[in-house]
């Protein structure tokens, strides 16, 4: 009789370890995931920052939109980029490490800031520019690479609200990953 | 003449080139000239009906600060459109470094051009990377004009070249004519002395006098010194709880509040300790009639005639202060004098004179460059 008992209850702890196990297990390859994404995210808007400044210097735009335009994409390819940041950092700041909350703020400058500068250029405008076409397109990508990020944000963060992943502390040491938010809305050129 | 003035900030803020603007333009109106203003301004804001609002402004940061501005297609569209509209003679560029309309202009502009720079500031990086490609544009200015020696160092500076100094116009009737205020007014038991400026600002220099207090009220222990401007008063209050009687704070005065003030004391007390370019308020205070006692910053030394049309002391040094106004106070003859002097020597600041000389630069820059502009 005994002997039953004692087998459920070492059944049942197997059990329990196992879940644990494949939470943390999940959890992990989650935060590899925000990584990966904000990876992409990071790789995507230094392109378009790089576009950008590219296009200010054609000066096939008025001077004020250049000079503008080349003030914010300076401030987005070198806001963050003097951080030392540690090698593994990645593991206890998922995604947060690049793209911080000032990055927020520029990227947010530099979408007003193509838009008001490429908006209602009508038929003679810049728009004809391969420098153009390639930043709106980055622009989109940018786009996607946010909200794929984003989506993997909000599913970790909502594993991590678990009260079990909570009281286990089966997410280490990682801060809790944050959605990267911005203006994102590229221009419309037609 | 038909002139075009270009403002680069918009309307929607207040702000000091935005006021300069304004004014200028009714002062040339008023003298029967054809004046047209571009600036931007959203459709809604009430703007003078010489003004030609551009919209679509928006705030970028720019050289450490957040401006209005706007650029863009469609704002290089309308600005066009108002320079063929205009067909002016001269056309009056403020700030052309400032990314928004006046550069624009400038990049357009078929007719002879007038800049004026009102700030001291260093290159930014954008400035940097992009003013090989702004060089054509800017040598279409005819003739540079530097509000300050300051404004004029950048120029040197920045761009080669140079520039006049025709400092901003000042109203000096609106305080020739202010009213004055009996409980302001001084009396040789009881004389006033003025402080305006914010109060927790350290450059302004609300220290420097509140440290010069125990001194004055020593030597003249009816003083009254009435501080206005906002700000926190914490050092003031403890200040005037030691000396009672002596400071009357008046926080935050208006335009008006303020002519009638330097109207009304005996002294105006300019302690600021730095980042001034200009000093309109000692001009103000001269043209009201109020001794003028400064800290002896190279811009108050030349508003001040090196020290003919007003007292100069050692800046941030509250015991030079005190002597100072005491010494003032003990003579009234000689401030009477230095008084009168200064009545006069404002004149050059006011907006007749400056108005005069901006004209000037116009027709020089008109009979000049009207034959030949560099495209």
């Amino acid at each position: 009789m005994t002997a039953e008992i004692l087998l459920a209850v070492v059944v049942v702890l197997v059990l329990l370890v196992w879940l644990v196990l494949a939470k943390a297990n999940r959890l992990d390859l989650l935060h590899q995931k925000i990584t990966r994404t904000a990876a992409t995210l990071d790789a995507q808007l230094l392109r378009r920052a790089g576009q950008a400044a590219e296009l200010a210097a054609t000066g096939r735009l008025d001077p004020a939109s250049s000079l503008v335009l080349a003030g914010a994409a300076d401030a987005c390819l070198t806001t963050g980029q003097d951080l030392e940041i540690p090698l593994d950092a990645e593991r206890s700041l998922p995604g947060r490490a690049t793209l911080t909350e000032e990055r927020e703020v520029v990227e947010s400058d530099l979408s007003r800031v193509l838009r008001q500068a490429l908006e209602g250029a009508g038929e003679h405008g810049p728009g004809d520019l391969a420098i153009v076409a390639d930043v709106v397109a980055t622009g989109r990508r940018v786009e996607m690479a946010r909200r794929f990020h984003n989506d993997a944000v909000t599913q970790t963060v909502r594993i991590r609200s678990q009260a079990m992943v909570r009281l286990l502390r089966l997410a280490g040491n990682a801060r809790l990953p944050r959605t990267f938010e911005m203006d994102d809305t590229p221009p419309r050129l037609r | 003449m038909r002139i075009g003035i270009v403002c680069p900030y918009s309307l929607d803020a207040p702000g000091g080139v935005q006021v300069h603007v304004t004014d200028l333009a009714a002062r040339l109106i008023a003298q029967g000239h054809e004046v047209s203003v571009l600036a931007p301004a959203d459709e809604d804001t009430p703007v003078p009906d010489f003004v030609e609002a551009t919209g679509r402004s928006i705030a970028v940061r720019y050289n450490g600060s957040v401006a209005r501005l706007a650029f863009g297609p469609v704002t290089a569209r309308r600005v066009h459109g108002w320079l063929e509209d205009g067909d002016f003679d001269v056309l009056h560029i403020h700030e052309p470094l400032i990314p928004s309309v006046g550069l624009i202009a400038l990049w357009q502009a078929e007719v002879p051009v007038v800049a004026t720079f009102h700030t001291a500031n260093d290159r930014s990086r954008a400035m940097q990377v992009a003013y090989p490609m702004l060089r054509p544009t800017l040598e279409r200015i005819s003739a540079r004009i530097a509000v300050s020696e300051e404004a004029r160092r950048t120029v040197v500076e920045h761009m080669g070249g140079d520039a006049i100094v025709i400092p901003n116009g000042v109203e000096l009737d609106l305080f020739r004519d202010a009213e004055r205020r009996p409980a302001w007014e001084g009396t040789p038991e009881r004389p006033t002395l003025a402080f305006l400026g914010r109060t927790d600002e350290p450059r302004k220099g609300l220290g420097v006098l509140l440290a010069a207090v125990p001194a004055i009220v020593a030597a003249v222990p009816g003083a009254r010194i009435l501080i206005a401007g906002r700000g926190d008063l914490a050092q003031a209050r403890e200040v005037a709880a030691r000396h009672p009687g002596v400071l009357e704070l008046l926080g935050e005065v208006t335009e008006e509040d303020k002519a009638s003030l330097l109207r009304s004391v005996d002294l105006y007390i300019a302690p600021q300790t730095g980042g001034e370019s200009f000093g309109i308020v000692l001009v103000e205070a001269m043209a009201a009639g109020a001794g003028v006692v400064a800290s002896n910053l190279s811009a108050f030394r030349r508003v001040l005639q090196e020290g003919r049309a007003g007292t100069l002391f050692e800046v941030g040094d509250g015991d030079a202060l005190a002597r100072a106004v005491i010494d003032a106070l003990a003579d009234p003859d000689r401030v009477e004098a230095v008084r009168a002097s200064a009545s006069v020597w404002c004149d050059q600041y006011g907006w007749d004179v400056v108005v005069a000389q901006i004209l000037d630069v116009y027709q020089l820059a008109a009979g000049e460059a009207g034959k030949v502009v560099a495209r």
